[in-house]
């Protein structure tokens, strides 16, 4: 699908389906029997556009394999998603060389359009911030060294970072680096942003700030899935949130009772300890 | 008593032909240069591969390195000299072959030193390359290999160093490098201690302005 009939699919009616996920399987160590871990058992989401999905869940829950199988980063065992009207599923084409290469279009379409924002930044080091943001655009792309640049700057200064266009990462508090990660993501223009845990490893100073940005670009419309273990954030931006443990979903509702009333019993301890 | 302090060094015929050794330490330096260049570029292919997760590729990359990191220098200038000419009728020149004898050894270890580098980096930096769309190729281009040569500098510098000492075995299938200078000058004078410490001077002399340079370049490529 070329860029223009992604851009026209995607401004469908609200309430139409963004990425949809059914039966998603993963495991790792897959094929060692004694160290094999089966992370996700069979997990179903839907998001709509426009729409802010908020994940929740104890650690080792599966939360940030679920993100992850939905741009492929890494391949469900089983389970396919639906993304703006492609099907995929974790399984490769390896035999015919025509469909291989429809299947890894196709992996390219999910992954220019799926925006992700990583716990640990993930920042290329040996780049400038500029260079970081402008790496996708040109090199996924295809935008000429100075559309990328340009766009880079307007990312950059959309997230206050115009200024530390210039610096390398290293020179970056945690928080600046996760802001010229967003850019990184949004310079792609993409349909669906995926952030996880985008402000566990921040100072507790920098959290606020962060949130401020990802509730900013909430209520510009963008649809998100967030991964996340504040629980203010979750009701107050999240319009559903999902409730995950052991790699299925608990419970899934709208943000609000989730949060403030939960039904299942898991839920329940998960939130008094964390809330505590 | 031995006659040891009895000896008068005789540093004359060394001394004579200075530009001889200098012309041989050139060839010496270029041969290396160019070995070393190749086995750099082979040793990155063989690392990916060895990296790729397909069995099909990691195993024949891992049987390479194995193989030819035990295998001497030695037996492959043989090999690549007399061998290669007997069994397919492939004649090399002397300076040829041995070029193929040091690139094939030297790739072995750029390929180890070039995996562990790109298995030094977080994996997250691959993650998000894919995740901006970059192809498997671009991803390594743009990203992994750029961080890892800065970090392969150092070792990649000691296999220069290994190669450029191993490239005076070259003299042995007829290279005319510097030890064939100390040799003839050897045969000549009978003078073995003083040619051969002349090759050990150049080459003292040579390792430490590569080390020099291998400090500047780490240096000129040093992130802020």
């Amino acid at each position: 699908m070329s860029e223009a009939a992604a851009n026209q699919a995607a401004e469908l009616d609200l309430g139409e389906e963004i990425v949809v996920a059914e039966g998603i399987h993963k495991s790792f160590n897959r094929g060692h029997k004694e160290r094999e871990i089966h992370v996700l058992r069979g997990v179903d989401l839907q998001v709509a556009k426009g729409e802010v999905l908020v994940v929740i869940g104890p650690s080792g829950s599966g939360k940030s394999t679920l993100l992850r199988c939905l741009n492929f980063i890494a391949p469900p065992d089983a389970g396919s998603v639906t993304f703006l009207g492609h099907c995929l599923t974790g399984e490769v084409p390896r035999r015919r060389p025509a469909e291989r290469m429809r299947y890894e279009r196709a992996l390219r379409f999910y992954r220019t359009h799926i925006g992700m924002v990583f716990q640990h930044f993930n920042l290329f080091p040996h780049m400038t911030a500029a260079d970081n943001v402008a790496l996708g655009p040109t090199r996924a792309l295809g935008l000429t060294r100075r559309e990328a640049k340009e766009r880079s700057l307007e990312e950059l200064e959309r997230v206050g970072m115009g200024e530390k266009a210039g610096q390398y990462p290293s020179q970056l508090s945690g928080g600046q680096k996760q802001r010229v990660a967003i850019a990184r993501a949004l310079a792609m223009r993409p349909q669906l942003m995926l952030f996880d845990e985008a402000t566990s490893a921040l100072d507790p100073e920098l959290i606020g700030g962060i949130l401020e940005e990802m509730k900013r670009l909430a209520e510009s419309g963008m649809t998100m899935i967030v991964v996340t273990h504040e629980m203010g954030f979750a009701r107050e931006v999240g319009d559903r949130v999902l409730f995950m443990d052991e790699g299925v979903v608990v419970e899934e509702g709208g943000a609000r009772e989730v949060i403030e009333s939960p039904q299942h019993e898991r839920t329940q301890a998960f939130l008094s300890a964390i809330l505590s | 008593m031995t006659n040891l302090l009895a000896y008068e060094f005789a540093w004359g015929p060394v001394l004579d032909r200075w530009d001889l050794f200098l012309l041989g330490a050139w060839l010496d330096v270029w041969v290396t240069a160019i070995s070393f260049g190749l086995a750099c570029a082979l040793g990155i292919g063989i690392a990916v591969l060895r990296l790729s997760g397909v069995r099909l590729l990691s195993a024949p990359a891992f049987a390479y390195v194995q193989i030819l990191r035990g295998v001497p220098l030695l037996v492959f200038l043989y090999w690549v000299y007399f061998g290669v000419a007997i069994v397919i009728g492939l004649n090399f020149s002397p300076v040829q072959a041995g070029i193929v004898a040091l690139t094939l050894t030297g790739s072995a270890y750029t390929a180890e030193i070039f995996r562990g580098g790109l298995q030094a980096l977080d994996a997250g930096q691959a993650e998000a390359s894919r995740s901006l769309g970059l192809s498997r190729t671009g991803t390594y281009r743009h990203v992994l290999l750029p961080q890892t040569l800065r970090i392969v500098i150092p070792p990649l510098g000691n296999v220069f160093i290994g190669l450029l000492k191993g490239a005076t075995l070259l003299s042995i299938i007829a290279v005319s490098d510097m030890v064939s200078v100390a040799n003839e000058l050897n045969i000549n004078f009978f003078t073995p201690f003083e040619a051969f410490t002349a090759v050990a001077v150049i080459l003292v002399a040579l390792v430490a302005v590569f080390s020099a340079g291998v400090t500047v370049l780490e240096r000129v490529l040093r992130l802020p």
